[in-house]
Order: C-alpha cells, then structure tokens, then sequence
C-alpha cells in the first residue's frame, strides 16, 4: 500500500485520540475500549477504518478490530495490559 | 498452581535446545571459515572478507514468535503451535565482504558446497526490489536437523551500516520505538544504501581502470 494512503489513516486514528502501543502494534483508544492492530490499518480501506472509529459499541468492554478475530484468550491477555 | 504463560514454556524450551543451537553455530562459522580461507589468502590490502556468528538470544527469539501474531499477543488455546524451532536464524553467520567481486566468489563458493546446495535461498531486497544481500537457510543433519541455521553474504558496508542502523532502529526504547516504520527514515535507510551500493560499483570500476598488467608492476 502507498505511504500517503497508510500514514492517512493512521492520522485519521491520531486524530479521533487512538495512540500506538508499541509493545502489542494496536492503535488504543483507553476512553472508547476500542483497539485496532496494525495489520487492520493496513490492510482495510480508509472509509472502514472511518466507520470503526464512529461504530458505537455501547462501552461493553474493550473492541478489538482485526484480521482474524482475536480468541478469548487473547483478548483477556489484551484487556489485562491495556488496563 | 497457576497455568504457566506460553512465554515461560517457551524460555524453557529454548534452553534446552540451547547446545544444539550452538553446536549449529560453532559447526556453520567452522565450515564458512574454511571454505573461504582460499579466499582470504589471496585478497590484496584494500579487499576485505570477515565472518562474524551469532546465537539469537531468548527474549529475541520470543519477540520474534510473538510478531508473527496480530496483536503481538500469544493465543493460549493455541499454545501447541507455537515453537522456538519454527524460528529461521537461531544460529546465524554472516560473511561481510569487500568489494563485490570478492563476495560474487564468496558466494557462489559458499553455494556449491554440498551441505549447503539444498538450503532455502532468501535474499534481503530494498524497497525497489534490488537485492542487497544473499541468505541462506538450512539443516545439519547430523546434529538431529532440528535447529535451523542462517547465514548470510553481505557486502561489507552495508553490512556495517546495519550493525549500527538495526540496534538504532529495531532495538529501540521508549520513544524511539516504531522507528523503523516512520516513512522518512525508510528513504534515508535506501538512500544510504543505494549510496554504499554505487560508491562500490564505482570504486570497482575505478581500480578496474587504473589497474596495471601484471607484467607492469614493480
């Protein structure tokens, strides 16, 4: 994928306050419990990336957005790290 | 007694296989030395060839593993996939040489040695595709096959670039880290290595042209 394209995504994620965890690669947004990995940035277009940021998740706990769906295990790893 | 992390059972492992992989290194840099020491009698003062072996080391390796995962997180109902044997490089040596008509014949040395004629070929390219270095991955059998060795042919200034480049870039803390990936010094990482590229091909060239025959020297 271009640079531009990638890097205007991750902006995108910047701006709506995702910061990067570089111990997991998730873009993390502590106050919507919403977590992207960077291969879902990478690889989904900018308008889906657009509509999971606003996507409303009722703050049932944490949302983590990838490729292949996290087990239940990893996302109790997740949740325990990113608090 | 709680359930060990997949972290802990992996440390573990590694230590075991730990002798064996350092076999598979003091067996990779032995047969490299002696394979290229007709190489290294002949060079001349400005020709350089150096072998340098390493054992990648247990947390490395773990992080390794780990990357490979979305989330870099372990999947514990997944624990029996994991391995540190899956890993390409636990024993490595890379063969920096100077200048590239030395490393071409390092290299194809290298190559048509038997043990080595059926390792994988997996060469580092840059971000045009133009390949920088040559790697090689493989087995020694007679060490059991499990650990898979590495070894490269790298020309020596980029080689000695990335020594320090990889430290700075791949092994960075706190808010250095995520380097590698910022657009601007990916170009500039090229950059200086098309740049080491071309002043080789162009010192090449120079001493090509200014060479005397044999027969001129005094």
């Amino acid at each position: 994928m271009h640079w531009g394209a990638k890097m205007k995504k991750k902006d995108m994620l910047w701006e709506a306050d995702y910061r990067y965890n570089f111990d997991r690669d998730l873009f993390v947004n502590r106050v919507a419990r919403k977590a992207f990995s960077l291969e879902f940035v990478d690889d989904k277009p900018e308008e889906e990336i657009r509509l999971r940021i606003g996507e409303n998740t009722n703050g049932n706990g944490w949302m983590f957005y990838f490729n292949s769906p996290p087990s239940e295990g990893v996302k109790r790893e997740l949740e325990s790290v990113l608090g | 007694m709680p359930e060990r992390k997949i972290e802990d059972l992996l440390r573990e492992k590694y230590f075991d296989y730990l002798p064996e992989i350092c076999r598979a290194v003091w067996q990779l840099e032995t047969e490299i030395r002696h394979l290229t020491l007709p190489i290294k009698r002949s060079l001349v003062h400005y020709e350089q060839l150096v072998v340098k072996s390493r054992v990648k080391e247990c947390e490395s390796a773990l992080k390794t593993l780990r990357s490979k995962e979305e989330g870099n997180t372990f999947d514990p109902e997944k624990a029996e996939h994991y391995s540190i044997l899956n890993l390409r490089d636990l024993a490595g040596v890379r063969v920096l040489v100077f200048p590239r008509g030395r490393l071409l014949e390092a290299d194809q040395i290298l190559r048509e040695y038997e043990p080595f004629k059926n390792w994988n070929s997996d060469p580092i390219k840059d971000a045009g595709g133009t390949e920088l270095a040559s790697t090689y991955h493989g087995f020694f059998q007679e060490d059991g096959g499990k650990v898979c060795a590495e070894y490269q042919v790298v020309p020596m200034l980029i080689g000695l670039f990335w020594e320090v480049e990889h430290s700075a870039m791949y092994k960075p803390i706190g808010w250095a880290k995520g380097i590698e990936n910022d657009p601007e010094m990916r170009n500039l990482r090229t950059g200086v290595e098309s740049s080491l590229s071309h002043f080789e091909e162009e010192f090449e060239r120079f001493v090509k042209r200014n060479s005397l025959p044999p027969s001129a020297e005094f």
